[in-house]
């Protein structure tokens, strides 16, 4: 017991209460509980009060004492009883509490204003997390993405300025070089590459965004929703979204032109040409994208047939193909880009990739959404609709049609891994999946939708799935983005190395060549690529291939070379370094480590080697300084000016280059 | 007591803005272990294995290497030493700062075949001003286990190290490789081999991105091996930045530069043009000693070839320190003091 006296102050900060306080203050006193904490225990325990009689009674305190005061104090309140520990609760009925009353039809079938708004704020959310997804993906310029901007900057200057075409872009490009090439170097002119880059995010957005627009008007907006989830994590989106090549822009286009197809299907015969101008900018802008065309075409169909029969169905969907390729026809015999298209899409050299390891790189990068648009194909022929809702079997295609639309849109996810495999070469297989699954989407929203059922009562396999996409896609995305070098610190070295005017030899060239260029050091003109070499030599001979760079190094022609030493090097780079090591007209001048998501390497930056100075005269009459190599005149002239014949003449422009073909 | 009423609407659109806000602000600040392509470095784990399986000192970190191409041709001369007891004590290049008052730019220590390469003292030989110059001694392997790849792990972890140390380092494989004796010499071994083994190295150093070493081939003057011919043992221009001649004034045989150097100057131009530095140098204690110094500042001085030389300020078989004797120490301090004579090698 407290064995000081009681004092009627309560000291500073204690937890002391004034009597008629402390009583109103104790539930178990109190005479009305308050309404937001329901007494437990209202009437007095009998047993409490008898107890504390007792106590008063037995020690009677002096009058100065307060004994109430004290038991207060010391009398633990009684505990709250335990709640039933079982599983039955009972519901605490709240006053005023009542149910609204339950409308007759919960899910309608007919459009509203909040579903259009949740849909469209839900599909927001999406955009921005495909956004960030894309975003968070970093690393320089990819080779394609360098090559595309600089040849932009070189066509605007021979558009608009007169400049000569040296590049030759149009001859090995996959895309013409005058649309999105063009475009770009437009927008790197402000922004540089993120611009650029952020240009690829906007039309991966949009073309999700349309996506979801016409798979809510072949379904409806779960559907969409779904299509566009599975859209939105797909590698391919991701990876897209995030690079300055014609790919983003071309993956919008085709959206565009299947968007309007849907939307003018039932419309006015003439409306499907609409489509025709956007279809063939498609193809302009990525010749590949003609891989989509009939699928394109057979939506038309389809979606015509629902409203006007066979034969009104085929009209619109010969005028919209006919439309279509007479502008694909005139835009080739205008620009004579066949034997890019030929080299480049069409009669593609072919490579040597196994099968097997393009059969499951495909189902790595696009296998999930295909699964899943195959489930809603089966689902969806076998039944229209869920039947959430009064009267959903009215109006409601047919099973034929249904299962034609199905295996047309998920079918066309496999033609380009088919087409691929045929050519035996795996070259952006990781981007050209993306271009089907836009189309496979709207089914595998079907199929996500289906397996949620009726009302939601399953959403553990689509939440599942959107999970295991989402993971898949991030990782993916990732490896895919990391899988060549940064030439940050490359970049960084060359522009204290390569002055104006100097030829270098490069691989890569096409990263330090947009770099330096921005930074005035060089152009494109200067560098040469491992691809392609017509060499004069000395002797007046021309020589190409791995000899014509040979002779080049041994002549000293380039004043740098740049090489990419890692595993799988090609037969010119290994050539060029062994000449270069064992030849001694260059030098090692630095090596740049580097790590990829697929292993390391290192770029090593050779420059021709500085002649030591002459020996002290007394020294020379002991010891005369060898001959001067005749191969050392060349070497002297630090620009591409000819020197006095014999000269050699390097010819780099790329003429027939397989292997350097950008998709 | 009534709860504030918020509508759903409203409810929707907080919730679409914290997510918004929650996903970029994770995406906008990634770790160093996120992926290598969403601005991360990976997981790679310091030790990460390097190609070929060597373990690296640490994984490759992207940096600009040391350019070392100014260094291989400076506009004045390296004013080199070794002692005894470096590099794991610095404090005789101190000391020889006071003694000669101008501290050398260039420190040469040895490093036995088989032995790891100490980072720890090569960064504090730079720090300390001097360009590392290590002479490699294969003692413990031939030159034909080395030339076959027998030694390539070590040849790569040692390569790695220099390369991660990222400082200029002179290597000077194999020393005076055509006298009789050392291992590696003519005794014991022959041109063909020390050429494969000298490529090997250098090729595997090449390989792991280690291009921050100066590459001296290091000869003995020809007057005591006059029948032995050193182009067969040249490894060739690609492979050689310096060329490091080795010749004492002694009591007998040459004592002028023309007559110590000259000849073995003569049949190496026959083969390359690179560079020279003498890279081991002393005289004996005689009374011809200053003139010795004086004679060896000015040949270096006058040869615009000549890089620079290296005292071998050792007492050993005699005294070939530069303070042996109080005329010796006066000499070589007023030849030193030459403006053109040492330089800082962070900027030559």
């Amino acid at each position: 017991m407290d064995s000081r006296p009681p004092t009627t102050e309560p000291a500073p900060g204690s937890w002391f209460v004034p009597k008629q306080k402390q009583q109103a203050a104790d539930p178990a006193e109190s005479a009305e509980p308050t309404a937001a904490e329901p007494d437990p225990d209202p009437a007095p325990s009998p047993v409490r009060a008898a107890v504390r009689a007792a106590v008063r009674d037995v020690v009677e305190p002096p009058a100065e004492y307060e004994n109430e005061q004290t038991m207060q104090l010391r009398a633990l309140p009684e505990p709250v009883a335990e709640p039933d520990p079982g599983y039955a609760f009972a519901e605490p009925v709240r006053p005023g509490w009542t149910l609204p009353p339950v409308a007759d039809v919960a899910w309608s079938a007919r459009a509203s204003r909040r579903r259009t708004w949740i849909s469209r704020g839900v599909l927001l959310a999406l955009l921005i997390v495909q956004s960030v997804l894309t975003l968070r993906l970093r690393n320089s310029a990819f080779e394609d993405e360098a090559l595309y901007l600089y040849a932009g900057h070189a066509e605007i200057a021979q558009l608009f300025h007169g400049a000569p075409d040296y590049g030759g872009f149009a001859g090995y490009f996959s895309g013409a070089p005058t649309l999105y090439p063009v475009l770009a170097a437009a927008v790197d002119s402000l922004w540089g590459l993120t611009g650029v880059r952020a240009m690829s995010l906007l039309f991966m957005l949009v073309a999700n965004g349309l996506l979801y627009s016409f798979t809510r008007r072949l379904f409806n907006e779960r559907a969409g929703l779904c299509a566009a989830v599975l859209f939105a994590f797909a590698q391919s989106t991701l990876f897209l979204g995030n690079l300055a090549t014609y790919d983003a822009l071309a993956v919008l286009l085709l959206a565009a032109a299947t968007w309007i197809v849907v939307r003018v299907g039932h419309g006015h015969w003439a409306l499907p040409l609409l489509a025709a101008p956007v279809a063939a900018l498609a193809v302009g802008v990525k010749y590949a994208a003609a891989l989509y065309l009939p699928t394109i075409a057979l939506l038309l169909l389809l979606v015509a047939y629902q409203r006007h029969g066979v034969l009104r169905a085929l009209l619109r969907t010969a005028l919209f193909t006919l439309g279509t390729g007479g502008l694909l026809g005139a835009g080739l015999y205008a620009s004579g880009y066949m034997t890019a298209i030929s080299g480049t899409t069409t009669a593609r050299a072919h490579g040597d990739t196994p099968t097997l390891a393009m059969i499951e790189d495909s189902t790595r990068w696009g296998g999930l959404l295909f699964a899943v648009a195959c489930v809603g194909t089966v689902l969806y022929a076998r039944r229209a609709r869920l039947s959430e809702m009064p009267g959903w079997r009215q109006a409601v295609p047919g099973a034929r049609w249904r299962l034609a639309l199905g295996v047309l849109l998920s079918a066309t996810a496999l033609l380009a891994p088919l087409y691929q495999i045929h050519l035996s070469t795996s070259t952006s297989l990781h981007k050209h999946v993306g271009f089907g699954l836009l189309f496979a989407a709207p089914m595998a929203g079907v199929g996500m939708a289906r397996m949620m059922g009726a009302h939601f009562k399953f959403p553990q396999l689509a939440i599942a799935i959107s999970v295991i996409a989402l993971t898949m896609g991030m990782s993916q995305s990732a490896k895919n983005f990391g899988i060549w070098p940064d030439t940050t610190y490359l970049i960084q070295d060359l522009s204290n190395k390569v002055q104006p005017g100097q030829r270098w030899l490069g691989e890569p060239h096409e990263g330090p060549v947009y770099y330096l260029t921005d930074l005035h050091r060089t152009e494109y003109q200067y560098w040469t690529s491992v691809f392609y070499i017509d060499y004069t030599g000395r002797k007046g001979q021309h020589l190409s291939g791995v000899a014509g760079y040979r002779a080049a190094i041994q002549d000293g022609w380039f004043d740098g070379v740049v090489l990419d030493v890692a595993d799988g090097m090609g037969d010119v780079p290994r050539a060029v370094r062994d000449e270069m090591r064992t030849g001694g007209k260059y030098r090692l001048s630095s090596a740049l480590p580097y790590r990829t998501s697929a292993g390391t390497g290192h770029f090593e930056v050779w420059l021709r080697s500085t002649p030591a100075p002459a020996p002290a005269p007394a020294q020379a009459a002991a010891a005369p300084a060898p001959a001067p190599d005749p191969a050392q005149a060349p070497m002297a002239t630090p620009t591409p000016t000819p020197t006095p014949a014999p000269t050699p003449k390097a010819t780099t422009t790329r003429k027939a280059a397989p292997a350097a073909t950008r998709r | 007591m009534s709860r504030p009423q918020i509508s759903r609407r409203s409810a929707l659109l907080g919730a679409l803005g914290a997510l918004a806000f929650g996903s970029t602000t994770a995406a906008c600040a990634p770790s160093a272990t996120a992926p290598i392509g969403a601005g991360g470095n990976g997981a790679a784990p310091a030790g990460a294995a390097a190609p070929g399986g060597a373990a690296s000192a640490s994984p490759a970190a992207p940096r600009v290497p040391y350019d070392i191409t100014s260094m291989l041709m400076p506009k004045k001369k390296f004013l080199g030493a070794t002692f005894d007891g470096v590099p794991q004590s610095l404090a005789p290049v101190d000391a020889f700062r006071t003694t000669v008052g101008k501290a050398p730019n260039l420190l040469v220590y040895y490093l036995g075949w088989g032995d790891e390469f100490q980072t720890d003292q090569t960064q504090a030989v730079w720090q300390h001003g001097m360009l590392p110059y290590i002479a490699w001694e294969p003692f413990k392997k031939t030159l034909a286990e080395i030339g076959a790849g027998g030694e390539d792990d070590y040849i790569r972890r040692t390569a790695l190290a220099i390369r991660d140390l990222n400082v200029p380092v002179a290597i000077s494989f194999g020393h005076e490789m055509n006298g009789g004796w050392y291992p590696w010499g003519t005794k014991d071994s022959n041109a063909a081999d020390f050429v494969t083994a000298w490529r090997r190295i250098h090729d595997r150093f090449q390989d792991v991105g280690c291009s921050n070493v100066i590459w001296v081939w290091s000869p003995n003057v020809i007057n005591p091996v006059p029948t032995v011919r050193l182009k067969p043992y040249y490894p060739g221009d690609g492979y050689v930045d310096w060329l490091g001649v080795i010749g004492y004034y002694a009591k007998t045989g040459p004592h002028t530069f023309g007559t110590l150097f000259g000849p073995t100057l003569k049949e190496i131009r026959a083969f390359s043009t690179k560079p020279v530095v003498l890279a081991e140098t002393a005289s004996e204690p005689t009374p011809r000693k200053p003139a010795d110094i004086a004679d060896l500042f000015a040949g270096v001085l006058a040869d615009p070839a000549v890089l620079g030389f290296v005292w071998f300020n050792l007492r050993k078989e005699t005294d070939w320190r530069v303070d042996s004797g109080p005329d010796a120490l006066a000499a070589f301090r007023s030849a030193a003091a030459d403006p053109r004579i040492g330089f800082d090698v962070e900027h030559p």
